[in-house]
């Protein structure tokens, strides 16, 4: 296949050259940060398949492009053109970056509830960087994680949302990442730090999407920070080009009591990679992972999941399900890690996957490590196929092939998007889903 | 209605039905009785247009069109109605939705239109009635968890719906308690009327009790073997298939 070309080669890339063009802050911690996250990226390299985390998702095609800083390739963007976009108008608060770089003019944050901010990290690391310092890269390590790295190195701009102890914070915040850039590959390193108080409540659209159709590569990070008793409902949406890379992380820290419920839904881009974990870091913390990915043509799409299980009494509910078509790949590895001290956890995790066609495939693998004698945890993996029984009961109904299709499909997905509460969020989804299903299935044999 | 003419299929190279004749005018109640393995559920899943079957010869005609033409959608559009002898679960697809979409589907191609979903309720109340269903099945998904009575009150319950002109029920009445039995049979004959007809495929005679047929043919290796009235049902109650096969097999020896 022509997207299994050779190893990856960071000499190749240019990519770290790039990261030394970002201009110093003269915030000390940052720039020391900054610095050894490139050392540590040039150290690492990018990841090649003899990694194991690395195996089944080949890296090079990004490692042979050659990128332009996305900030440096201009690409103003009009409000008309960011609302033609099926995710980008949720009716609810927004702040947006072009390129890589906060869009005020786009984002519509005013009016928001006492008690969350909602910020440029450029801006804040200009009026207030000590604030953000005791949770920056706190939870995205990067020692062995080269994409971390590259993006503590080069990120400049993002996000900060900070909520307030004991807010409660009803309306969803939208931060929408968007690259527009015509004719040249660019790269932008969104950053998102979300940090919620003890005893309060948010709840946080993350959305990656691209005007045109071109190369390009979002390597992104996102790190969350809940408190005690803090929850989050946290949607991410990567809705990607088709020839775009998306490289992400998305990780969290709990205190004792919070809930971390988190939605990765994953359509678009030529090559995609998750990295979801949480530390369950305190009695009683809870975390929701619920993933949904959809890759057709020849897309490559990876999550890996991590849990870590710290403390006692902690309950993970993990469900991954995925529809692969044409010549797709997945990859799926949910790692659980029960810690000597975290007696009474319970862990489920299960990964459903359907393949529409012969040539896609899914590699799944939970990997469980337990170092606790008093837990609960259980797994599965499914892969299975539009069920030609069922197609036919819904046609001996009077249903056509094509929506019974369509109902099949949304049966299938319904598990996952009906845990998204934000209704419009939902319908969306929803709708984008089954439109990129009925294009793929459309092109597909016909009957 | 329906005209089958010396029909022929096969399923995975094997013939199965070997030649079928059968006649159903409009309004009538037919009963195709017949050992395991006669072909029953092949002739019905024919008529529906399940692709396992392969049709090797004959014809048949529904309200005069080629029905092996139709797919099956177009089929059911038409008013053909298949009761399933094992319906299909569909995890994730709650019954009420998918019922919306039978019915929208078969109103669209009938040039009515589509309900909404408040209109659509109004007509589900009407018709939970006639196979007494739980409304609490209609927002399960469809036939996930149901028992084998719920599946096929269903299925009965689906036709009530769909108001076919044609319903071909496959062996409804299989692994159900006398209970059962009674509710399905009583939503199928309140459903009986001079404009729809009925072919009902059974191994037993204990529905035609419920559902008293004015035809009954008897199905012997893919060759309908005799017909008759009512008392031809009764006949095989007393005496079994065993001396039918007996004599089709004096017949092809």
């Amino acid at each position: 296949m022509p997207r299994i070309g050779t190893e990856a080669d960071v000499s190749e890339s240019n990519l770290a050259r790039l990261a030394t063009e970002v201009e110093k802050s003269g915030i000390p911690w940052l720039d020391r940060l900054r610095e050894s996250a490139l050392d540590r990226f040039e150290t690492l390299g990018l990841p090649s398949t003899r990694e194991e985390e690395w195996r089944h998702t080949n890296v090079a095609p990004i490692a042979a492009t050659t990128f332009t800083r996305a900030s440096a390739s201009g690409g103003a963007v009009s409000k008309a053109e960011l609302s033609a976009l099926a995710l980008a108008e949720l009716g609810c608060p927004r702040i947006v970056m072009v390129n890589g770089r906060h869009a005020p003019d786009l984002s519509e944050v005013t009016g928001l509830p006492s008690g969350i901010q909602v910020e440029s990290l450029a801006a804040v690391l200009r009026s207030r960087p000590d604030e953000i310092e005791p949770h920056f890269g706190n939870s995205a390590r990067f020692e062995d994680r080269a994409f971390t790295a590259l993006n503590t190195a080069s990120f400049e701009d993002g996000a900060v949302i900070t909520v307030a102890p004991g807010a409660m914070i009803e309306t969803p915040i939208h931060v929408l990442y968007l690259t527009a850039a015509a004719g040249v590959a660019v790269v932008s390193h969104p950053r998102t730090l979300v940090v919620v108080g003890d005893d309060a409540q948010a709840s946080l659209i993350e959305s990656y999407q691209s005007l045109g159709d071109g190369a390009y590569l979002h390597n992104a990070v996102t790190e969350v920070t809940l408190g005690q008793n803090a929850r989050l409902d946290h949607v991410h949406v990567q809705s990607d080009g088709p020839e775009a890379f998306h490289i992400g992380s998305i990780q969290s820290l709990q205190a004792r009591d919070s809930r971390w419920t988190q939605h990765n839904i994953s359509f678009g881009a030529k090559l995609a990679r998750h990295d979801v974990g949480s530390v369950l870091g305190g009695e009683g913390a809870e975390a929701t992972l619920n993933g949904l990915y959809l890759a057709v043509g020849d897309q490559h799409v990876d999550n890996h999941t991590v849990l870590v299980h710290a403390k006692p009494h902690c309950p993970s509910h993990e469900v991954y399900k995925g529809i692969l078509s044409g010549h797709a790949q997945a990859v799926f590895n949910g790692r659980i890690v029960v810690r000597p001290d975290a007696q009474k956890t319970d862990a489920k995790q299960s990964n459903k996957n359907m393949l529409l066609t012969d040539d896609a495939m899914i590699h799944t693998r939970p990997q469980l490590e337990i170092y606790a004698d008093d837990v609960k945890c259980t797994h599965g993996a499914t892969i299975g196929r539009l069920q030609e029984e069922e197609l036919f009961y819904l046609r001996a109904r009077g249903i056509g092939l094509a929506e019974a299709r369509s109902i099949l499909i949304h049966g299938f997905v319904g598990e996952i998007f009906d845990k998204i509460a934000f209704d419009p969020l939902r319908e969306r989804l929803a709708g984008e889903a089954l439109t990129i299903m009925a294009r793929e299935l459309g092109s597909g044999e016909e009957r | 209605m329906l005209e089958i003419k010396d029909l022929r299929a096969s399923a995975e190279g094997k013939p199965i039905l070997k030649g079928i004749d059968l006649a159903i005018n409009k309004g009538e109640v037919h009963a195709l009785m017949g050992p395991n393995g006669s072909g029953k559920s092949t002739l019905a899943g024919v008529l529906a247009g399940r692709e396992a079957f392969e049709v090797t010869g004959g014809q048949v005609l529904y309200q005069g069109a080629d029905l092996l033409e139709l797919s099956p959608e177009d089929r059911a559009r038409a008013g053909l109605f298949l009761a399933f002898q094992y319906p299909v679960e569909i995890p994730g697809v709650s019954n009420l939705y998918f019922l919306k979409a039978a019915v929208n589907a078969v109103r669209k191609h009938r040039g009515d239109d589509e309900l909404d979903a408040m209109d659509f309720m109004e007509l589900v109340r009407k018709k939970t009635g006639v196979v007494k269903i739980d409304e609490a099945l209609l927002h399960r998904s469809v036939n996930e968890g149901f028992s084998g009575g719920e599946k096929k009150r269903n299925e009965i319950f689906q036709m009530a719906l769909l108001e076919p002109a044609l319903a071909v029920l496959d062996e409804t009445d299989s692994g159900l308690d006398i209970d059962a039995l009674k509710i399905v049979a009583e939503g199928v004959n309140s459903l009986r009327s001079p404009e729809r007809s009925v072919l009902v495929v059974t191994h037993y005679q204990r529905l035609l009790n419920y559902i008293v047929p004015d035809f009954v043919h008897v199905l012997v290796d893919g060759r309908i073997v005799r017909s008759g009235g009512r008392e031809l049902a009764l006949e095989l109650e007393e005496k079994g298939y065993g001396w039918l096969e007996a004599e089709v097999g004096a017949t092809n020896g």
